[in-house]
């Protein structure tokens, strides 16, 4: 656990993302995630405009992404990320509350990396994001050009 | 030749004056040459004694002259007679004196030739009264007998014994023997009569009335078969007795075969009249006109005219026939191809209007006159099944136009639960338990209690949606079918219950399944479903049962169960067992959603089956489903 990958958490209820960075905390993660609470802030992010226009532009290690967000919605901007050479690598989860067919085969198709559904009971949901933020942003190898703590 | 026939017929065959003269000459001649002889034969006779021979034979010699000449050479020869007498024989002899004791003598003379002359004037002219009239009867005989030829009709004699005597010219015409050949033969061997009653019968008439008339069939010289109009007259001579009999007879062959061909024909037209009535289609017949003919029943039927109403009206005035095109033009159609077609409007009897089908076609009667023949067939009541059928398919695509938005309303609402109304489920547990992990000590025991209410019935109601959502979906997911082994699914089935049970002493009877079409994933659904409750229910018992199998695998749709001895249920709640969320057992006793039977019911009725449950409490519970069999649709 040497490296820490940045985690951007596209997710507009703040309740979500408090559960969310909670158990991340457990993990120590926290600390790297960026919050965007639209579709709209987090393409403003992901091609350094807008408020993020001075930041360093590195890509994320991996990009949690609800899919009903305001604006732009999660499979916008999931159409968007892997259409763009620049962050086409950057590896997509999308973290939803839904279980429909239709979400899970339109993300897939374009090019999602994992599909995680959350999970009602909070020990399961703990778990699973616990789980992704290990894989994502410390056991997985992220492309080059991604943000890297070390 | 008699010198009388000469004399008569001299002046007819030589009526030049001058043979008349030479005639008359020869006959005055005559009386000279006669008196001369008689005088030369008295004198000789005289001469040998014998007494007064003059008086006789000057007396033939007028005699002869008188009968057999004529009057005027009579005289002649009487003048002489007297003078030679007077000369040659009356004292004094060779002298003409005449003494008056000789004039009753004279006299006498005179008046015995007179009385000769008398006799033969009377004579000559009853022989030429009887020569006149056989003259005229001649003519009149040679007349009658070439007007007897004159006539096609056949004419013929015979005598009683039906031995021909006569035959005409007609009938030689028409029987094609010669009259020479056939007098004499018997008429009904010659011809071969074929008599219509009993000849017996037909003589006996025939001498009671005089005469008899009737058909007959005869053969012809030539072998063909005529009939005949035959008029028989008895003929009687003068002592009434029959002698013969007269026949006339005219050829109806031709009429009898034309009456025999018209029977036959009315017998044909009454028999497709018949036909032509036997049929609903509206049939009628005009002519060119208009003017209807012939008007079926099924045409009395459509428009409530009767024939004896409809023949002789004018077909379109009646009707009030209402034309797609211009009269002219459809029937110059009609006259150029024989044939019409299209739709007419009609006014009935009771004033309704019905649409019909109309086709006309144009023929000719016997006689040539053109007809047209139109067949109409009643379209309204197929024209407002039509409209029906029209407002039917509007009213369909209406409410599939409705349920195409209801389903997408249906969709967004099971999106919208399942992404909004889970997401809040989410945080009450997640603060809850958030809640307990931080504030576990400071929680007394009821305290902490409340919270894992809270968390459980989040949980709760978490599965619920989950399972809510999974029966949305079995209604709006589209179905693949294919042929799917039933056998297959419940080994896979029964496979993943058994491990997740870990009820290892359930006794299993697994039938053999038949295959059926289906889609796979809803069919796998339903019998887990099924399967499930069965381990469920029968868990309580110490020795839980489950049989799978299927009846009336013939011919009907197959019916495939599963069976447990479980706790059963009452048949009066057997209702309510596959609404959703209807359950029949606390749910400390037997966890679940009351889903899991709805959702086989949905899953059976999309595939057109049907499903149901027998069972009893405490006793078991069977649960059915048909399919469709294979091969239906």
């Amino acid at each position: 656990m040497n490296t820490l990958g940045r985690i951007l958490l596209v997710e507009d209820d703040p309740k979500d993302v408090e559960l969310t960075l909670t158990a991340l905390d457990e993990y120590h993660l926290a600390n790297e995630v960026v919050v965007a609470a639209d579709g709209e802030q987090a393409l403003d992010y992901l091609c350094c405009r807008g408020r993020y226009a001075q930041r360093e532009p590195q890509n994320p290690a991996v990009l949690l992404l609800d899919l009903k967000l305001p604006k732009v919605d999660g499979l916008e901007v999931l159409q968007h990320v892997k259409s763009d050479e620049q962050l086409k690598f950057i590896p997509v989860v999308v973290l939803t509350s839904s279980r429909e067919e239709k979400d899970m085969v339109a993300s897939y198709q374009l090019g999602v990396n994992a599909y995680v559904v959350k999970p009602v009971d909070f020990h399961q949901f703990v778990n699973a994001i616990k789980e992704l933020g290990a894989f994502w942003a410390v056991i997985n190898e992220p492309p080059p050009g991604s943000v890297r703590k070390r | 030749m008699t010198p009388s026939d000469m004399i008569a017929n001299a002046p007819a065959a030589q009526p030049s004056t001058l043979r008349l003269r030479v005639a008359q000459a020869q006959r005055y001649g005559f009386a000279v040459v006669s008196v001369a002889i008689a005088v030369g034969a008295s004198l000789l006779l005289d001469r040998f004694g014998f007494r007064s021979p003059h008086v006789v034979l000057l007396l033939l010699a007028v005699a002869l002259n008188a009968w057999y000449v004529d009057r005027g050479p009579a005289l002649l020869s009487l003048v002489l007679a007297l003078l030679s007498m007077a000369y040659f024989f009356v004292a004094p002899r060779f002298t003409i004196f005449l003494a008056s004791s000789d004039v009753p003598y004279y006299l006498n003379f005179v008046a015995l030739s007179t009385l000769i002359l008398w006799f033969s004037t009377v004579r000559r002219r009853i022989e030429n009264d009887l020569r006149e009239a056989r003259d005229t009867l001649k003519l009149e005989v040679e007349e009658r007998s070439s007007l007897l030829d004159l006539t096609h009709d056949s004419i013929t004699v015979r005598n009683m014994d039906f031995v021909l005597t006569y035959w005409n010219r007609g009938a030689e015409e028409f029987y094609g023997w010669r009259r020479n050949d056939i007098v004499g033969r018997r008429s009904d061997e010659l011809l071969n009569t074929v008599f219509p009653e009993p000849l017996e019968q037909i003589q006996a008439r025939l001498l009671d009335q005089d005469r008899w008339d009737g058909e007959l069939t005869r053969t012809k010289a030539d072998g063909s078969v005529a009939i005949v109009s035959s008029r028989w007259a008895l003929r009687r001579d003068h002592r009434h007795r029959p002698v013969a009999i007269l026949e006339t007879s005219n050829d109806v062959t031709t009429r009898r075969h034309r009456e025999q061909e018209i029977q036959r024909l009315n017998q044909e037209l009454a028999k497709q009249v018949r036909l032509l009535d036997q049929t609903h289609d509206s049939i009628a017949f005009r002519d060119l006109d208009g003017r209807i003919t012939y008007w079926n029943r099924g045409a009395e039927e459509l428009y409530g005219w009767t024939a004896a109403e409809a023949i002789g009206k004018i077909s379109h005035d009646l009707l009030h026939t209402i034309f797609p095109a211009a009269l002219q033009d459809i029937d110059r159609e009609l006259l150029r191809a024989g044939v019409w077609e299209g739709e007419l409007r009609h006014v009935k009897a009771d004033g309704t209007s019905v649409v019909v089908a109309s086709r006309w076609s144009l023929a000719r009667e016997e006689n040539g006159q053109p007809i047209v023949m139109e067949t109409n067939n009643d379209l309204t009541e197929r024209k407002r099944r039509e409209d029906e059928v029209q407002q039917l398919n509007q009213e369909l695509a209406r409410r599939a136009v409705q349920l195409d938005s209801s389903n997408r309303e249906l969709e967004a609402f099971a999106y919208s639960v399942s992404h909004d109304l889970r997401a809040p489920l989410r945080h009450i547990a997640g603060f809850a338990e958030l809640l307990q992990k931080h504030a576990a000590a400071s929680l007394n025991a009821a305290n902490q209690r409340y919270l894992t209410m809270i968390l459980e019935a989040a949980s709760r109601m978490g599965t619920l949606i989950d399972d809510l959502l999974a029966f949305s979906r079995i209604g709006r997911a589209g179905a693949h079918e294919s042929v799917v082994d039933l056998n297959e699914i419940v080994e896979d089935v029964v496979g993943e219950v058994r491990r997740d049970a870990n009820a290892p002493n359930i006794v299993w009877r697994t039938d053999s399944l038949p295959a059926c079409r289906g889609d796979r994933p809803m069919l796998r659904l339903a019998f887990l479903n099924l399967i499930a409750n069965a381990v469920k229910f029968s868990r309580t018992r110490p020795q839980p049962e489950i049989e799978i199998g299927c009846t009336s695998r013939d011919g009907a749709d197959p019916v495939l169960f599963v069976r447990d001895n479980g706790v059963g249920f009452d048949m009066k709640y057997s209702n309510k067992l596959f609404g959703v969320f209807q359950r029949l057992h606390p749910q400390e006793e037997f966890e679940g959603t009351g889903i899991g039977l709805a959702t086989v019911q949905r899953i059976v009725q999309r595939h057109g089956g049907r499903v149901w449950a027998e069972g009893a409490v405490n006793n078991g519970a069977t649960f059915y489903l048909s399919l469709p069999k294979i091969g239906r649709n």
